[in-house]
């Protein structure tokens, strides 16, 4: 209440003096340059163009607008004048009314944020239907309209179905100004050669959520939307419900550090995404466990989850091995053993394979392939220069830097198209699977990156504590270095989960049925024609969902671990 | 009477023989021999860049020699990886930046290693960990990170965690350089306390009080090379080199 009426009294102008200095006010805010002079003028016939505009469009909500703002505006210059702010004019001043420029902005964002606001109220709710069924709906309105009065009173567009479309033809009927408002669809009668109308429908001019509530189960679960199959989802989220619960209580606080109940806990975690790609998999060739084919029922969300989950949590251990193993400086391959061995490699080769292969060659390119033994020094010489001779730290490197430099989509092309010509004959794996693995190795080199950077940032004193009191080096790693590194870059971990979260979208292009592949899929349906806008809107929703919950994850964790406190 | 009188001294802990170091081509320890007995306190001196520091560091394997020898304890330090965990287990270090874990508490920091380098029980380990905690003087701040405690008090949670792991050789490489001065001397008092506990110690410092007052033997070093060797009543009063003068001078005149 005190806070109301102090600021009803900020807009009477009180007995106290105005603080007000006019000629230095106009120096600062308008004559301080031409150049701000000129765009005050032009920004200020710009916004009451706008202004004007919204106010014939929506005189309700724009006079409203109008009215605050110039309310807070007066409110805030009196009490400015008078030198006593209350908390909302200060805050006003210093955020939002700061600059004439500045008041200007406000009004004209704000009016600009309205109009968006309300257009999509209008599309999304005004104008929208949330039918499922758009023809059976209609079937209770008499259709009086025939195909010749149709023909007669209105523009027909055939022009949207090709010749041979084995879909049932829509004419689309618009009024005299060109906007569509029925629509019909078209069959023969058996008996009658003649076009009759098969029903009639209104068209909506806003969002056709009907598209997106009917295909929901569908870009959820795909083929689990099975009844037979169904309970294997539900089953893999009681797992991780059942796991949850109790993590709730005994991994907070200090009641059941060094328990067997929280040491059971972490081992049924571990052993959680063996027990759901059982589940979601199958197990027996027979049973209510059947094993499936992830190509053909893996889809939707459920593909989305399984792949980003499988890619992190195999990345995970990959990408610290490769991180630790760039760093690695253990004793490398002394020289003297490298160059005589990549020479004798190197005339082994000139001597077996090369004339061979200068046989065969039939154009530059294998002409130049087959000397590839003279490549084998010149790797070792790299090799030796850059490593010194170590393995781990060669093949670390080598592997982040090719996998860092390669698209994602290169690689998931390659999974699906390249690597099944190096599988032996009669080896075949699913190519959900091998995407799986592409996204989980690909994943795992940015992630190594990552955790090298946590991994540097900790001073070598750290180091050299654990090794001055005799832990083993893999004691030291893990409960020294790897929990101080990890936990400086879960930021940037989490970012790339994220990433990666919303990158499990460009499996649609290698032929899996992901959420974005459904939702195309929309399209093409009978009842949907066209229709993409609501699709892509849900899995905006679905993504930004699953990416906020990851992001607000991270700051939690974040918090609770102490980030960037030393 | 001197400090060499009073102590029983026991055999060799700490033998060194010709022992070179370089990094790349600059030679930093050149030719380093030097015995210790056990429960002797040695005060190494030494301008900066003199090889001090990198010297006791070599004692535990935390640099590497490339050439001489060193045996610690008995055992000679080679690139056997059992060996060096054997020597780290005996001998403790106490570090210039305190180097504390600092996602762990005081009393995590202090029991981390018993627990997995000597393979006590938690609750062994906490009581021997509370006890050098209290003797050092700070018990109170035992669930503290070590981010919450000044740096005085780092230093002894430091050193408290050093002598947890109950070694036989403790090195101390400039335990009170990085420290206000206010705090110097609660660190120094501690290390007093130590010394006259019979523990054979190593410390690398620039406190001349110490030095003067603890040590059995004062080492100086320049230039990667021991200068003199001396009882601390003749190394103050009466240097043998001229090198030694000079930094005396430096030291004491500033």
């Amino acid at each position: 209440m005190d806070v109301i009426l102090s600021n009803i009294r900020a807009l009477v102008p009180g007995r106290k003096q105005f603080h007000l200095d006019l000629r230095r006010f106009v120096a600062e805010q308008i004559t301080r340059s031409w150049i701000l002079m000129v765009w005050l003028i032009a920004f200020t016939a710009f916004v009451g163009w706008y202004t004007i505009g919204q106010l014939s469009a929506a005189p309700g909500s724009t006079t409203t607008v109008l009215i605050i703002w110039a309310l807070t505006v007066y409110m805030t210059v009196i009490s400015e004048l008078q030198k006593d702010h209350t908390p909302l004019t200060f805050w006003l001043k210093e955020n939002m009314y700061n600059s004439i420029n500045n008041v200007l902005v406000t009004l004209f964002l704000t009016l600009l944020i309205l109009a968006g606001v309300r257009a999509f109220y209008s599309y999304a709710w005004v104008n929208a239907s949330f039918e499922t069924d758009p023809i059976t709906s209609n079937e209770e309105r008499p259709n009086e309209i025939t195909v010749d009065d149709a023909l007669a009173a209105y523009r027909v567009d055939f022009s949207n179905f090709p010749e041979g479309s084995s879909l049932p033809p829509r004419v689309i009927l618009e009024n005299a100004a060109g906007t569509p408002i029925r629509q019909v669809t078209l069959t023969k009668s058996a008996d009658d050669p003649n076009i009759v109308i098969e029903e009639l429908e209104d068209i909506h001019t806003g969002a056709s959520w009907g598209s997106v509530i009917e295909n929901l189960p569908n870009i959820l679960l795909f083929r689990f939307r099975d009844p037979v199959i169904q309970w294997r989802i539900w089953a893999s989220i009681g797992v991780l419900v059942v796991l949850a619960l109790p993590s709730f209580v005994v991994y907070r606080g200090e009641r059941y550090r060094g328990t067997t109940t929280r040491r059971l806990l972490t081992w049924a975690w571990v052993a959680s995404p063996l027990i759901i790609f059982g589940l979601l998999y199958g197990l027996t060739a027979e049973g209510p466990l059947q094993v499936v084919d992830p190509d053909q029922i893996w889809g939707g969300f459920v593909l989305t989850v399984i792949i980003s989950v499988f890619a992190i949590v195999v990345s995970f251990p990959i990408g610290m091995l490769l991180a630790l193993g760039r760093r690695s400086n253990i004793q490398g391959i002394p020289w003297w053993v490298t160059y005589p061995v990549a020479i004798a490699i190197t005339i082994w080769g000139l001597l077996t394979t090369t004339p061979a292969n200068l046989e065969a060659s039939r154009n530059t390119a294998e002409t130049i392939l087959a000397y590839w033994p003279l490549a084998v020094p010149v790797l070792a010489f790299f090799f030796q220069r850059s490593f010194k001779g170590n393995v781990v730290a060669a093949f670390s490197t080598g592997y982040i830097e090719v996998v860092r430099g390669t698209p994602f989509i290169v690689v998931l092309f390659m999974s699906i198209i390249l690597f099944p010509i190096f599988l032996p004959s009669g080896w075949d794996i699913s190519g959900v699977i091998r995407v799986l693995l592409a996204s989980a190795l690909f994943s795992a080199a940015y992630l190594a990156e990552n955790i090298r950077g946590g991994l540097q940032a900790l001073p070598n004193g750290q180091y050299e504590a654990a090794d001055s009191l005799g832990l083993s080096a893999f004691n030291k790693y893990r409960l020294i270095i790897l929990p101080q590194a990890l936990r400086a870059v879960i930021p940037a971990i989490v970012g790339q989960f994220i990433g990666l979260y919303k990158d499990t979208s460009l499996v649609y292009l290698v032929g899996l049925f992901d959420m974005l592949a459904l939702a195309n899929g929309i399209s093409s349906q009978n009842n949907w024609l066209g229709i993409r806008t609501e699709p892509y809107i849900l899995l905006m929703v679905i993504y930004f969902l699953g990416s906020s919950l990851m992001a607000w994850y991270s700051r939690r964790l974040e918090r609770q671990l102490g980030v960037g406190e030393r | 009477m001197t400090a060499t009188n009073t102590k029983s001294m026991g055999e060799d802990v700490i033998v060194c023989h010709d022992v070179h170091k370089w990094y790349g081509d600059f030679e930093a320890l050149k030719g380093v021999s030097m015995r210790v007995r056990s429960g002797e306190v040695i005060v190494i001196l030494g301008p900066s860049g003199s090889g001090k520091s990198t010297f006791i560091r070599t004692l535990n394997r935390l640099e590497e020699h490339q050439e001489g020898s060193i045996s610690v304890d008995g055992i000679e330090l080679t690139h056997d990886i059992r060996n060096i965990a054997e020597i780290r287990r005996e001998v403790g270090m106490v570090f210039q930046q305190f180097n504390l874990f600092p996602h762990l508490t005081v009393l995590e920091n202090i029991t981390l290693a018993p627990i997995h380098v000597r393979k006590w029980s938690r609750e062994r380990a906490e009581e021997v960990g509370m006890k050098w905690l209290t003797r050092v003087g700070i018990p109170e701040q035992a669930e503290k990170y070590p981010g919450q405690l000044s740096g005085g008090q780092q230093q002894r949670v430091a050193i408290a965690r050093t002598l947890t792991m109950e070694p036989k050789i403790l090195l101390f490489d400039e335990p009170t350089s990085a420290l206000d001065p206010e705090m110097i001397k609660e660190v120094l008092d501690v290390m007093r306390d130590l010394a006259s506990s019979g523990y054979t110690i190593l410390a690398v410092t620039h406190e001349m009080g110490f030095a003067r007052e603890v040590a059995d033997r004062v080492i100086f070093m320049d230039a990667g090379q021991i200068v003199e060797e001396n009882v601390p009543s003749n190394f103050f009063t009466n240097p043998k080199e001229e090198r030694t003068q000079r930094f005396l001078q430096q030291i004491l005149n500033h």
